[in-house]
């Protein structure tokens, strides 16, 4: 076995403030196979990915590759021992051509000292790989025109250039369609007759039973089993990834009653991205929304916050049919939205609690000539840092320097401090640690039993059937079921969530 | 004892800019006895006057993220405006002349302003070229309004803003306050109130800290940004009125070069360029030190050509200084 094995890791460890993201995980890769590595959200896929592709440094551990001990510290080395990693997200210039990004980096030179780019060498070397790889591409398109799957296409050849013994791929089929995930698949299947290890980290069970020899799951950071894909079946695969026990922080005590109806919306739709979602948000209840990254989840309380316009579809707040057409609207309706992104769409980072915790309600706190109700806005942070439990300084400190856990209950007191009824909560306790989890559900239930509701959305199996009422389950872009919180179980919501 | 060197090195790091403008006094005090002479300080006061209107109002802009390069022109077009509709009324008084210059100021700030907000606000122009648009047609306009020649023959009670001083004494027969610099004072004031106490100066920071945090929080962010160019071009065209009436005739030419001289005042102080922090009372500081830098080396007779370089290297070096605590800060807080 030591023979064709390529990569191996060995008692792989890496700890995080508060998580441990990995324990002792061991697993060696053949020359030439294609592995999945699958695990629910928070497993350690993408943990131990960086660490292998040289972005983490593991804790304690060794990283074997051809027999040779490896310590990647930075991308770069791992690269030039022939691991590559292709993400999510395309890294493709946008207004370079296609074979420019093929050699991005790695430009062949003119012969001579001036500084010239041999561009008709590089174009014919691009056509090469192209077509090896069975490709028809014209290498002289912009990069920018290209679809997404073309684009993929471009980064595979560029990682062949580069004489890539490990390519990793992190969900490759999410932006593409049938037809071009079957190219891909020829084209892996290629890689692999030449040797090339892929390693495939989905979500799609039914891809992974396609294309994949083995498949190792990966559980909160241990290495549960890793198979051969002939000797095992779907069933048994997500079956080992869940069978988390549900902890006790998740305050299962609190049944919400579903009375008043406070939010309907009714065929909801943005063409190209989700279509017909209907659904009734009761007083006093959580709604959970599940489903796989990228089931556009988020698009869909963007379109009720009035982030994006629908194209079809009706909104109802409280019985009456209501058009939100931006945040500013939405807060009229006392609709709050805690986005999943805190650094990008969630703080100002460089200001202070108090200026993140009272921007939405300012307007309502002013006098005539708009002067702030300065005596206001102190005392309402004041209580929440109390109420909430905020640990940080002071009223001024700059919110960059507080814990994620403290930072994200600063942005749910924002909307609890404008009075809103409504709060759509996406991915809401993301990497934040155990206790500011706890913390933040009890907040979560005690904003409800008063009067008000939520709309969840949570990729964390235990998360969202330990927090809401009722879970509905997306799929690309589609409604594919309801459950109620009694019925609801891990197995259920993934079923759902990725079989027909 | 390490408390105190911390808490030390706090103070110097968060007033930098406060203490070179400190020691800037100092050395010019002892490198030249006229420095401190009350008519130099009158002088220093006088001079800096314009820039600091015109510094007040681009951190608006500057703090929103923006920039904006016109107010030069604006602030020229202005003034050429002023001195037209001035000279339609040849026997005007103290207050009506300043009725003029205000009402002119806040007309074509008003209009150049919407002008530039509606690009970068609405039409999503890059406030770069917004404003290097209107840097050329305002600049333009004050040319072909006036042919290119300057417009003389004002009524003397013109200058009043401009030029005039109050509390006369027997060794200040000219007087000891410039108008000019009370009308600054007057208005620093009042926009540093607008920008820390009310809602929309809390909008303003809102969108330059993070632009899509403001806007799912509800700040209509088109409407505070072309807000802020307005409010940076009616503070140019005011310095602008200033300037014509210091001169008392109407150049289609002055204030060139000013909105470097504002934004580098503004950066001086330490008011970012990529947006949520500063404040108009760091724009005055900067403009003080380049005013006093600028009247230092006049005293110390160094040629202007060179006293451009030094500025340039002072603002760099300050600009550099600023980056430098940025980083260290962000480092300390992933600590």
């Amino acid at each position: 076995m030591s023979n064709n094995c390529v990569l191996s890791l060995s008692n792989i460890s890496k700890s995080f403030p508060g998580v441990k993201a990995l324990s002792n995980v061991s697993l060696d890769f053949r020359k030439g196979e294609v592995h999945a590595i699958v695990g629910e959200n928070g497993a350690g896929k993408s943990t131990l990915m960086k660490i292998v592709s040289g972005v983490y440094i593991p804790d304690s551990g060794t990283i074997t590759i051809d027999n040779e001990e490896v310590s990647f510290k930075k991308p770069r080395e791992a690269l030039e021992k022939g691991v590559s990693i292709i993400h999510q997200e395309l890294n493709i210039a946008k207004d370079l051509t296609v074979a420019e990004n093929i050699y991005l980096g790695e430009e062949i030179r003119l012969k001579g000292f001036l500084p010239l780019i041999d561009r008709k060498r590089m174009e014919q070397l691009s056509e090469n790989i192209l077509e090896k790889m069975g490709v028809k591409m014209d290498i002289r398109r912009v990069s920018d025109e290209l679809t997404a799957s073309e684009q993929q296409l471009i980064e595979i050849a560029k990682v062949i250039n580069r004489n890539s013994k490990i390519i990793i791929m992190d969900e490759p089929t999410s932006s593409l369609s049938e037809a071009e995930i079957q190219v891909l698949f020829k084209i892996i299947d290629q890689l692999k007759r030449q040797g090339i290890t892929i390693i495939y980290i989905s979500h799609r069970m039914k891809e992974i039973f396609e294309i994949c020899d083995r498949v190792t799951i990966l559980r909160d950071g241990n290495l549960i089993k890793t198979m051969n894909i002939k000797d095992t079946n779907e069933k048994e695969v997500v079956a080992n990834m869940i069978g988390r026990t549900i902890t006790s922080y998740y305050d299962k005590t609190t049944r919400h009653t579903q009375k008043n109806e406070m939010l309907r919306v009714e065929d909801l739709t943005i063409d190209g991205v989700f279509e017909n979602i209907s659904f009734t948000l009761y007083e006093g209840e959580i709604l959970g929304l599940s489903g796989l990254v990228g089931s556009k989840r988020t698009d869909v309380l963007e379109c009720i916050f009035g982030v994006r316009k629908p194209d079809k579809g009706k909104v109802f707040i409280r019985g009456e049919e209501v058009t939100i057409r931006n945040p500013r609207e939405a807060h009229a309706y006392k609709i709050g939205f805690v986005t999943e992104d805190r650094r990008r769409t969630g703080l100002m980072l460089d200001q202070s609690v108090l200026a993140n915790l009272v921007l939405p309600s300012l307007n309502h706190h002013k006098n005539r000539i708009g002067i702030v109700d300065s005596k206001w806005e102190g005392q309402t942070t004041k209580d929440y840092i109390e109420k909430i439990g905020i640990k940080t300084p002071g009223t001024f400190s700059i919110i960059r320097n507080l814990s994620g856990g403290n930072q994200q209950k600063v942005i749910l007191s924002r909307w609890l401090a404008a009075n809103s009824d409504i709060l759509l909560l996406d991915e809401p306790t993301r990497g934040i640690d155990v206790n500011s989890k706890a913390e933040f559900y009890k907040i979560m239930n005690t904003f409800v039993s008063n009067g008000g509701g939520i709309i969840m959305v949570s990729s964390e199996m235990p998360e969202i059937l330990g927090v809401a009422d009722r879970i509905i389950v997306m799929r690309e872009g589609k409604m594919k079921g309801e459950l109620d919180s009694e019925n609801a179980t891990e197995l259920k919501i993934i079923e759902l969530a990725s079989f027909d | 004892m390490k408390q105190h060197t911390k808490r030390f090195s706090n103070f110097v790091n968060n007033n930098a800019v406060l203490i070179v403008l400190l020691l800037l006094v100092v050395f010019f005090g002892f490198s030249n006895k006229t420095f401190l002479k009350p008519n130099n300080l009158i002088n220093i006061t006088s001079q800096m006057s314009i820039n600091v209107i015109i510094a007040t109002g681009i951190t608006f802009v500057i703090i929103t993220g923006g920039i904006d390069i016109s107010v030069g022109s604006v602030a020229a077009f202005a003034g050429i405006f002023s001195t037209f509709v001035a000279k339609l009324f040849p026997g005007i008084s103290v207050v009506e002349g300043l009725a003029i210059q205000i009402a002119s100021a806040l007309l074509i700030g008003a209009i150049c302003g919407l002008f530039n907000g509606i690009m970068v606000g609405y039409l999503k122009v890059v406030p770069m070229i917004a404003t290097l648009a209107m840097m050329n047609i305002a600049r333009g306009l004050a040319y072909v309004v006036t042919n290119g020649q300057p417009v003389y023959g004002l009524s003397n009670n013109f200058s009043w803003i401009g030029a005039g001083r109050i509390i006369e004494t027997e060794r200040f027969p000219l007087g000891i306050l410039p108008n000019n610099a009370i009308f600054t004072v007057i208005i620093v004031l009042l926009m540093h109130l607008l920008l820390t106490t009310t809602v929309f100066g809390r909008h303003v920071y809102a969108v330059g800290s993070n632009e899509a945090v403001a806007y799912l929080s509800g700040v209509n962010v088109k409407k505070i940004k072309v807000l802020t160019y307005m409010i940076s071009s009616i503070l140019a065209a005011l310095g602008g009125v200033c300037i014509a009436s210091k001169l008392n005739n109407g150049q289609p030419g002055s204030a060139e070069g000013y909105e470097m001289y504002a934004i580098a005042a503004t950066v001086l102080g330490g008011t970012s360029l990529s947006g949520g922090k500063g404040s108009v009372a760091r724009a005055v500081i900067g403009a003080s030190i380049i005013a006093i830098i600028n009247n230092g080396m006049n005293l110390l007779q160094i040629s202007s050509y060179w006293q451009k370089v030094i500025t340039g290297v002072i603002i760099l070096v300050a600009v550099l200084f600023d980056n430098l605590q940025r980083e260290r800060k962000i480092k300390t807080s992933v600590k």
